[in-house]
């Protein structure tokens, strides 16, 4: 069975701290077997399906031929042995920081809706005329500003998603007032996952606005859906 | 499979039982899909890890004399505050 597994940079497992053999002169790499009962987040080689990939967003994504007992759960795969086929080189850091982009200028699109909702189109409009993140972030600071409730929220969360973008804390919107602020380095890949699920439950929350609070879900979903399609026409995968 | 999420607060508190394999499945499962998202328990998880690895590879012997000295100092302060536990 062929599956994806994402690895941190030198094709490391995130969790098990195990270093994978890589392939090598267009081959496979060598076999990893797990030797034991499986057992989730334990025993087990961990792989994910396309459908699975957004909550183990890392710095590399590998395809993986799974092999002997295989069980699929809802968050992941776990088999008695796999081997690394070849890396998905359509994922690197560069598209993780796209992906990270891409989510925060859809956390713009969920303020606009809050501020339409309170007919503040002036906020709107500066909002939406933004073609940077950064200008971005200035007129979603201002419409927090001027706004309230729901609208107010979700435009702070729009400044939020910048920074975030960036690699850094939310609370950073204006840079000048942090000058001694270092964060530590994050990788792209870790600001992809972090940012997505963020605006996931922004999606959420404008879902709740816009409806009621059993919407929170649906909007959540919905925005995951996105992403998925986003990652997986970008990378060249079917979503299964 | 439970649909439990942690907080980072969690995190912090389990990384411990994590690492030393004490965690049941369902809670294994809602502590790596917490650091997988979030950057800050990332860095904390791999810097816990990566001392509880190091740390055991050393012997008594390798821990220098002062050292010795200011950490066994540092427990009795810290065991005779009252109030604190």
């Amino acid at each position: 069975m062929k599956a994806y597994k994402f690895l941190t940079h030198g094709g490391t497992g995130r969790f098990s701290d195990f270093r994978w053999p890589l392939p090598t002169n267009g081959g496979s790499g060598d076999w990893v077997e797990a030797g034991e009962a499986l057992e989730d987040c334990r025993t087990g080689v961990h792989a994910c399906t396309p459908r699975q990939m957004l909550d183990w967003i890392d710095d590399e994504l590998w395809e993986i031929e799974l092999d002997g007992e295989i069980v699929e759960r809802d968050a992941m795969i776990v088999a008695q042995r796999g081997r690394l086929l070849a890396r998905v080189t359509a994922w690197d850091d560069r598209t993780a920081q796209e992906f990270a982009d891409a989510c925060a200028w859809r956390s713009r699109e969920f303020a606009l809706r809050g501020l339409r909702r309170l007919d503040l189109t002036d906020e709107a409009k500066r909002l939406v005329d933004t073609a940077e993140l950064a200008d971005m972030q200035t007129a979603a600071v201002a419409a927090a500003e001027q706004s309230d409730g729901a609208a107010a929220e979700l435009s702070g969360f729009a400044a939020d998603a910048v920074s975030l973008a960036q690699g850094r804390r939310p609370e950073t919107w204006d840079t000048s007032e942090h000058p001694g602020l270092h964060e530590p380095a994050q990788t792209p890949g870790a600001i992809a996952a972090n940012l997505a699920f963020v605006v996931a439950h922004t999606a959420g929350r404008e879902a709740v606005d816009a409806g009621a609070e059993a919407d929170y879900a649906r909007g959540f979903e919905a925005e995951r859906e996105w992403q998925l399609a986003w990652l997986t026409e970008r990378l060249g995968l079917r979503a299964g | 499979m439970s649909d439990e999420s942690f907080s980072c607060r969690q995190v912090v508190e389990l990384v411990t039982e994590y690492l030393d394999g004490g965690l049941a499945a369902d809670r294994r499962l809602a502590f790596e899909r917490h650091v997988a998202i979030c950057p800050p328990c990332r860095g904390y998880f791999s810097q816990l890890r990566l001392i509880t690895k190091t740390s055991g590879t050393l012997s008594e012997e390798d821990v220098p004399e002062h050292l010795r000295e200011r950490i066994l100092a540092a427990f009795r302060d810290w065991k005779a505050e009252p109030g604190k536990s």
